[in-house]
């Protein structure tokens, strides 16, 4: 299979339904690289799914290009973009066999009987499905017809894969092994491949970069491991996993005010107005007074203590009513009850401030 | 889930109300005698040996014939097109669209009858073969419409997403995944415009001329006429090739889904 023949381009994508419509996308900027695996990760109705219609031709965008290895691809019908695509439901066609199926898009390409035979075999091994070729899709499990739907997407060595919600039908243990292989298989292939998802779990499983969609526009991009210690906005901070905020203000450069509390900031750059964040992992709970010095505090009320496998969760009452959380590997014995008045904690490098 | 006795009661009761009066006319139509008498006197097949040997007659089937065989595929090519252009619009238009185009089940023939018999008669079709197919492919458009529609509301649209993803042109599309999948519903919709067809009376009745006589139009005119066990024989065919062609089509159906689902479904 041929590496990614380029570098996917979109500039100033925009979506409008109606003249004057709502735009379902509004202005989107994204450069794919070759072999990378980008997950536009977001709420429903964030935008994600119309960005990747757009990419596959299916929507056509209001404005704006999408360019692929510096060809322009906007106006081209959806069979002539030539990339692969996986659907949640995997659209498998019902009344044709799993050969037929991957044999599909070879046909449309003129393969030879020969080569669409070698072809198919040949996947159909690489995926485990050998012996399957003459059964209908009806007759396979989810995990089978989406091992079809990703050889049919693939068979042809399109130059990047897009994927919709292809996991997103499949429950927990199935979809978790499907991850893996999904993993396993972008590496073996080296493939670029643009994978829609609302599941932030799956997004930083599987993903090189992550653009977090909200309201029509990419919120932030980057690693996973980025988005998550450092996300920039109070959005990303809240839709990639969980954080304890804290919307107070700088008193001085070095001092931050949050209700009764003051606590120090690092060096550096922070925007003008900004929100603590710290993510509930990060934070201990002290009895008053036992605080270690150095670290930041908050008083809580503790509301509830669970035990969940490999972690302890603490709920807290934060002093303006909202909940904040705290949670600490199992083996970490807690020292708290339900009722305490506790102090959370962190360390100064474990706060990070974002944009409201 | 033990079935209710009473229920096997009734169902039979509604069956044998519908089709015994039908089963009466073979036996009639076997009658050695002249007259609608029943038990027959006797047995003999000079009845059959009437409708094939009496040009009225032998006309009046292939007539009938002729029209079912230009109507059916005319209403399957309309309706199929129709359903294909109403799920293209908003629900609001579709359903009022559908509605239209049904409207030949809920109007009373004889008006259609009445509105085509005078249109016609402007446009020189009165009395042509064109004419009759022409008038019994209007009724037969909305059972292949509804059949059709029927089954392109249950089509998944991300196939078709999916086979041009896959490289496929809009046309190859529709031959290889759309077509396909909706052909259950094209070939029920074509039987029933075929049986439309075939046994339609009241416009044929009004557009018949002297060469184009259907087969329900020569039973009526019989019956007028003079009533005698021949068009017992008639019916028995008209019964025969209705039922064949629905059933035909029927355990043809229902084999290829058997196997389709196969073992594992």
């Amino acid at each position: 299979m041929n590496a990614g023949a380029g570098r996917l381009e979109i500039r100033e994508l925009v979506k409008r339904y109606g003249a004057d419509g709502p735009a379902a996308v509004a202005g989107i900027d994204l450069t794919v690289d070759p072999g990378e695996f980008l997950t536009l990760l977001g709420p429903s109705g964030s935008g994600k799914t119309t960005t990747l219609n757009m990419i596959a031709g299916f929507v056509p965008p209001t404005s704006g290009s999408i360019h692929l290895g510096g060809a322009d691809l906007t106006g081209l019908q959806p069979h002539k973009r030539g990339f692969g695509m996986v659907f949640q439901n995997y659209a498998l066609f019902p009344h044709m066999s799993v050969f037929d199926n991957i044999a599909y898009p070879l046909r449309q390409r003129g393969t030879t009987k020969a080569g669409i035979r070698r072809l198919v075999l040949d996947i159909v091994e690489r995926f485990g499905l050998a012996g399957m070729e003459h059964r209908r899709p009806a007759q396979l499990s989810g995990g089978q017809q989406q091992r079809v739907a990703l050889a049919r997407a693939l068979v042809f060595s399109p130059p990047v894969l897009l994927l919709d919600e292809p996991l997103g039908a499949l429950d927990r243990k199935l979809r978790q092994s499907l991850q893996a292989e999904l993993k396993k298989l972008h590496q073996e292939v080296g493939l670029t491949f643009v994978f829609v998802t609302h599941d932030q779990d799956e997004a930083m499983y599987l993903s090189d970069r992550i653009a977090v969609f909200n309201e029509g526009r990419i919120d932030r991009i980057g690693r996973p491991a980025e988005l998550y210690d450092d996300p920039g906005t109070l959005f990303v901070a809240n839709f990639l996993g969980e954080a304890n905020t804290f919307a107070g203000r700088f008193v001085d450069p070095r001092t931050y005010a949050w209700s009764d509390e003051k606590w120090r900031t690092a060096d550096g750059q922070h925007p003008a107005e900004a929100v603590l964040v710290v993510r509930p992992e990060r934070v201990r709970v002290f009895a008053p007074g036992e605080v270690p010095p150095g670290w930041n505090s908050v008083g809580a009320v503790v509301t509830d203590i669970s035990r969940l496998g490999p972690t302890s969760r603490i709920d807290l009452a934060l002093p303006d009513g909202r909940a904040g959380a705290a949670v600490l590997p199992s083996t970490d014995a807690v020292q708290v009850r339900v009722g305490d008045d506790v102090r959370a904690a962190w360390k100064l490098p474990s706060q990070a401030f974002v944009t409201p | 889930m033990r079935r209710s006795p009473v229920l096997s009661v009734v169902v039979w009761a509604v069956a044998a109300f519908l089709t015994v009066p039908t089963l009466f006319l073979i036996p009639m139509s076997l009658s050695g005698g002249s007259t609608f008498q029943f038990p027959p006197p006797g047995w003999s097949l000079q009845w059959y040996r009437n409708l094939v040997e009496s040009s009225g007659w032998r006309d009046a089937v292939l007539v009938s014939l002729q029209v079912a065989a230009f109507s059916t595929p005319l209403a399957v090519a309309i309706g199929t097109s129709a359903a294909f252009g109403l799920m293209r619009l908003g629900r609001r238009l579709r359903v009022a669209g559908a509605a239209a185009l049904s409207a030949p089940l809920v109007i009373p023939n004889i008006l259609i009858a009445l509105a085509i018999y005078g249109t016609f008669l402007q446009l020189g079709l009165s009395g042509t073969i064109l004419g009759l197919v022409l008038g019994q492919t209007a009724l037969a458009v909305p059972f292949v419409l509804i059949a059709v529609l029927a089954r392109l509301q249950g089509y998944d649209r991300t196939l078709t997403a999916a086979a041009l993803s896959l490289g496929a042109s809009p046309a190859t599309v529709f031959r290889t995944v759309t077509f396909p999948l909706i052909l259950p519903g094209v070939v029920a919709g074509g039987v029933f415009a075929f049986v439309a067809s075939f046994d339609e009376l009241v416009i044929a009745l009004l557009l018949q001329g002297p060469r184009n006589v259907t087969l329900p139009v020569q039973m009526f005119n019989a019956v007028v006429e003079a009533a005698d066990p021949t068009i017992s024989a008639a019916s028995t065919v008209l019964v025969v090739v209705v039922s064949a062609v629905v059933l035909v089509a029927q355990i043809g159906w229902t084999r290829r889904s058997e196997k389709r689902s196969g073992s594992g479904a």
